[in-house]
């Protein structure tokens, strides 16, 4: 059995990573979200932990005794450690988040999987656009069957990039590139909204076309997935210094979908070659929103939520490939 | 660049690796001609006062003595109406909204610090529209796609200028140095400015395959309203796009110690930003005023109408707002 979260008795969550992620969002919303409590910080940057820690009440420590005290750790560092700290953190017997990339190789999204199954604990990832009201109203009308079977995708995201990094990783890790950092997003967007995260689809690489050696700052992927019998035809293109149509597109045997990639913005259907437009009933004001219903269906739901890990290892294994792909 | 120049540039830190993408040099050292494009988006309106000395102080670092300073400053500076008078020339300072403020206080510092040693033209640009328009072609492309108006009636002219003319124009600009000249020149350059809004956004629908849609100038909002219900964040922007009371508001918020204000802008985000008020859009799309070109002579735009929309259509199919599917019809863009 899965811990169940249980109003009345309060969980102790850990943070490992205290950059502008943690300093912008994750310190407005945790406090909000019932049956848990900041517990502890940890950051190799000591002045960037005692600063979060300052601010919510929590304790800056070491990471191994983090993982000892807390109940739940949410892993919000570059995402080459992720792994190895995923895998202390259950080790530990916690439950985990890892914020979006998952990991960098499918084999490690899938170790940690498994030991997560064999212990007992949750594993998350941080997978916050499944929340965004465009997302989640393309997937329903993806997945009422209106339009038919998937057969094209194709995702353009791209603008110039301003996320103030603290530790300038986007420029020096070979997994800081716009594939791992955007595309992980818009990817996984693509995919949750088809359904198809819900298994492990293969994957044949077509052309990689990229700015440069990764950390590459633009790409365009052209790929394969195939499901079963399915296959669907897939262009990936982002950019960190042009703008693009930041858009998701279904091609399907009934007609086309498109929604934007954003927490606000719409959907548009061409059902008989004609577009109409679709704004949500939800009008989110800002990714803080997203960030509250995240943690909240995390906690509340730790067995089925929404951004479960075993969904993701399909992603992993998509963005590894490209990755590798010269 | 033409002319022979090398280009060279300046990002924030964050931003650095970005000049490499753009096969641009880091800057270190003096130039003889420094153009500056850098406006205090990153930072909360109270703080652009501070941040523009920050723009000042760098340019004095990077402009040789007696060189040419390129200064793109903007026709918001007459009002988001153009209400104002447009005079090709010095502006006093008054109070306005933010970004009104920013760009005189831009002007006048730039004026005051380099005018009397330098070449410095002031180029106020009209809505800079083409490729890679963040805002008036991929902007305009995001609206029309979800079905928000783009036009609004009773506006005439679109005040625009086409991105590939600026960099023309600052390249002519740098190629006709006059050697012995010290002091400010004002430049107005909006080449379609007399073309209606209608001319581009009905491009863009075309090839996207989708209607426009047209509104009226929407009638203001009141603070009776806000105070009604609970929008605080709403509340404060509309006070803060008041000409005079934001104005007034800003100067006082900018005397804060920094860290209060960055708790504000923190509680804010918290919040949501607030609904993004169209008002200001509409001032600009319902625009009944001409800002005119008032360029260097000898100077004649490289890129004619037909062709600013033809790249621009290209430009919508490249990043992925035009759909292209077979079999279907979206448009002739398809």
């Amino acid at each position: 059995m899965m811990p169940e979260t249980k109003p009345e008795t309060t969980q102790d969550v850990g943070i490992v990573g205290c950059g502008t992620l943690v300093q912008d969002y994750y310190t407005l919303v945790l406090h909000r979200i019932p049956g848990i409590t900041l517990r502890a910080v940890s950051d190799l940057n000591p002045a960037n932990a005692r600063r979060v820690a300052a601010e919510t009440g929590a304790e800056e420590m070491t990471l191994d005794s983090l993982v000892d005290r807390c109940d739940w750790v949410l892993v919000t560092t570059p995402p080459e450690v992720h792994a190895s700290i995923a895998e202390k953190a259950l080790g530990a017997g916690c439950n985990v988040v890892v914020e979006k990339p998952f990991v960098t190789s499918a084999h490690d999204a899938r170790r940690l999987v498994g030991l997560a199954e064999a212990s007992n604990r949750a594993l998350h990832v941080g997978q916050l656009r499944r929340f965004f009201p465009p997302t989640e109203l393309a997937r329903e009308i993806l997945q009422s069957g209106l339009l038919g079977t998937a057969t094209r995708m194709e995702a353009f995201e791209g603008g110039r990039f301003n996320w103030s990094t603290q530790t300038g990783y986007v420029g020096r890790s070979k997994f800081g590139g716009v594939l791992f950092d955007t595309g992980s997003h818009v990817l996984d967007q693509a995919l949750f909204a088809t359904g198809l995260d819900a298994g492990e689809p293969s994957i044949k690489v077509g052309r990689v076309s990229r700015d440069k050696k990764e950390p590459s700052h633009e790409i365009d992927c052209h790929f394969d997935l195939r499901s079963g019998a399915a296959v669907v035809a897939c262009r990936l293109l982002l950019s960190r210094a042009q703008t693009l149509a930041n858009t998701v597109r279904i091609h399907a045997t009934k007609g086309i979908l498109e929604f934007d990639c954003g927490y606000q913005g719409g959907v548009r259907l061409n059902l008989g070659g004609r577009w109409t437009a679709m704004l949500p009933s939800t009008n989110m004001q800002s990714p803080a929103e997203a960030f509250l219903m995240e943690y909240r269906e995390i906690f509340a739901r730790p067995n089925d939520a929404r951004t479960c890990a075993s969904r993701m290892i399909g992603q992993v294994s998509i963005l590894e490939q490209l990755h590798q792909h010269e | 660049m033409k002319g022979g120049w090398r280009v060279h540039g300046v990002a924030t830190s964050r931003n650095a690796f970005l000049l490499d993408h753009l096969g641009i040099e880091a800057a270190s050292g003096r130039y003889h001609v420094v153009v500056n494009l850098a406006y205090p988006t990153s930072s909360p309106p109270v703080r652009r006062r501070a941040e523009n000395q920050e723009i000042l102080s760098q340019i004095r670092g990077l402009l040789a003595p007696g060189g040419l300073l390129i200064h793109a400053s903007t026709l918001a500076v007459f009002g988001d109406r153009l209400e104002r008078e447009m005079v090709a020339g010095p502006i006093g300072w008054r109070p306005d909204n933010d970004y009104a403020e920013t760009k005189v206080r831009m002007e006048l510092g730039i004026t005051e610090a380099f005018g009397g040693s330098s070449q410095v033209e002031i180029v106020r640009l009209g809505n800079v529209w083409g490729a890679g328009s963040v805002h008036w072609l991929a902007g305009m492309a995001s609206r029309i796609r979800n079905g928000l108006p783009v036009l609004v009636q009773g506006g005439r002219y679109s005040n625009v200028t086409e991105v590939l003319n600026v960099c023309d124009y600052f390249g002519f600009l740098a190629n006709r140095r006059a050697g012995s000249f010290v002091g400010t020149r004002h430049h107005h350059l909006a080449e379609f400015s007399a073309e209606p809004w209608s001319t581009f956004v009905g491009m863009i629908a075309r090839e996207m395959g989708m209607d426009l849609h047209e509104t009226t100038t929407p009638e203001p909002e009141t603070l009776r309203a806000l105070l009604v219900g609970t929008y605080i964040v709403k509340t404060y922007k509309f006070l803060s796009s008041r000409r005079l009371l934001g104005s007034m508001m800003r100067q006082g918020l900018g005397y804060l110690p920094r860290g209060i204000v960055g708790d504000v802008r923190r509680a804010k985000r918290a919040l949501g930003g607030g609904e993004t008020g169209d008002e200001g859009l509409y001032h600009v799309l319902g625009c009944t005023r001409r800002f005119q070109s008032s360029t260097a002579n000898g100077w004649a735009p490289s890129l004619g109408l037909a062709e600013s929309l033809a790249r621009s259509a290209e430009w919508l199919r490249w990043s992925g707002f035009v759909c292209h599917s077979p079999g279907m019809s979206t448009g002739p863009g398809a």
